[in-house]
């Protein structure tokens, strides 16, 4: 349930002890989520291609 | 001099008084309240509701976690009420909510560390205070000046070999790293804690200061624990005496020195910046003011 329709259901008294523990975990998993695509958006952030530690030995052996 | 002298002070309004004594008495002696509602006080005090609630349930109630945490939540909700959240804050009743779980995530009440002391009649050291007497009398009523104290906490921690009893304070705070913590160990409110709980037989090592911080997209938390060593609440308390005694002989003589410095703008400004800009504020007192006294023994406040 939405914190606003939990706030409503408050204010007219008629929010249920499940309401409020439903709301718990939803707004748990809204939090990880938002971390979870915070930390996505970050690895995919990178400015070059990052080549492998082979990649990087045969460009050497080609010098 | 015609307004009262307080009966009861506390940590707020000693600190006010040091910061800025003509502040000090326009909230506290003349009780002026901006009518603009203040986001970050209401939002704290739900959140602290919160997690009063959460803490009596598990621990007096002997409730289950998730029940106690779901209860936080209501009380949380209950007393942001309806209020509106300015656009450019992020203690939103929303965010607010959002504080309270990510606490319990990362502090959770069956893991808590530090442990609620148990009180007479099975209650536990909860929103825990008192009010004392002190050492310097009413200026109108010749009774002892009373000090007004109340910790979110005050608990038992186990550190290796060693058992410490620490208050334990909540704060949210918008930015938390090593200045949020170096902050607390001369921190006047703390002292005079652990002062009034060793008035009621409850000696405490120091103080275990709880930071949240309420952005819009995240949150974090830092912990950090401040000593007090007694010759430093002997020092205290000391020092409050000579403030109150400032105090009495600024009320006496009708005038309290302004600061006109830093107190002005420190923690987003003075709410009475517009005040001291006007040469005769009264109006402005009355147009964007309104008188409410803060009652801090029953923390209740009182159109006026």
């Amino acid at each position: 349930m939405q914190i606003a329709a939990l706030r409503q259901k408050a204010a007219e008294g008629t929010a249920t002890l499940e309401d409020y523990q439903k709301a718990v975990i939803l707004i748990r998993g809204d939090r990880k989520s938002a971390v979870a695509s915070s930390d996505g958006a970050r690895r995919a952030k990178a400015k070059a291609d990052i080549k492998s530690a082979d990649e990087m030995l045969d460009e050497l052996g080609d010098l | 001099m015609n307004v009262p002298f307080p009966e009861v002070l506390d940590s707020t309004i000693i600190a006010a008084y040091r910061s800025c004594g003509r502040k000090a008495q326009l909230e506290f002696f003349e009780h002026w309240r901006s009518k603009e509602p203040n986001v970050h006080l209401h939002a704290g005090a739900s959140y602290a509701r919160g997690l009063e609630v959460a803490r009596r349930a598990f621990f007096e109630a002997g409730k289950p976690a998730a029940e106690a945490e779901a209860l936080g939540l209501q009380a949380l909700l209950l007393a942001y009420g309806d209020f509106e959240c300015p656009e450019d804050s992020a203690k939103s009743a929303s965010r607010t909510a959002g504080a309270l779980e990510f606490y319990f995530e990362r502090y959770p009440l069956g893991d808590e560390y530090c442990i609620p002391l148990q009180m007479p009649g099975g209650k536990r050291a909860i929103e825990f205070g008192g009010v004392e007497a002190l050492d310097i009398l009413h200026p109108e009523t010749g009774n002892p000046i009373l000090y007004s104290w109340r910790m979110d906490m005050a608990g038992e921690m186990v550190m290796g070999p060693t058992t410490l009893r620490l208050g334990l304070d909540d704060k949210t705070a918008s930015q938390l790293g090593a200045s949020w913590s170096k902050q607390w160990d001369l921190r006047s409110q703390f002292s005079g804690y652990v002062w009034g709980a060793a008035r009621n037989g409850i000696k405490l090592d120091g103080f275990l200061v709880r930071g949240v911080s309420i952005l819009k997209t995240k949150y974090d938390t830092l912990e950090a624990i401040t000593y007090r060593p007694q010759w430093q609440i002997d020092r205290w308390y000391q020092q409050v005496l000579l403030d109150v005694e400032r105090m009495i002989g600024d009320w006496k003589r009708g005038y309290f020195n302004f600061d006109l410095d830093h107190a002005c703008t420190e923690y987003g400004g003075c709410p009475f910046r517009s005040v001291c800009l006007m040469k005769e504020p009264e109006q402005l007192l009355e147009l964007h003011f309104e008188r409410r006294q803060w009652n801090p023994v029953t923390r209740t406040e009182t159109v006026l």
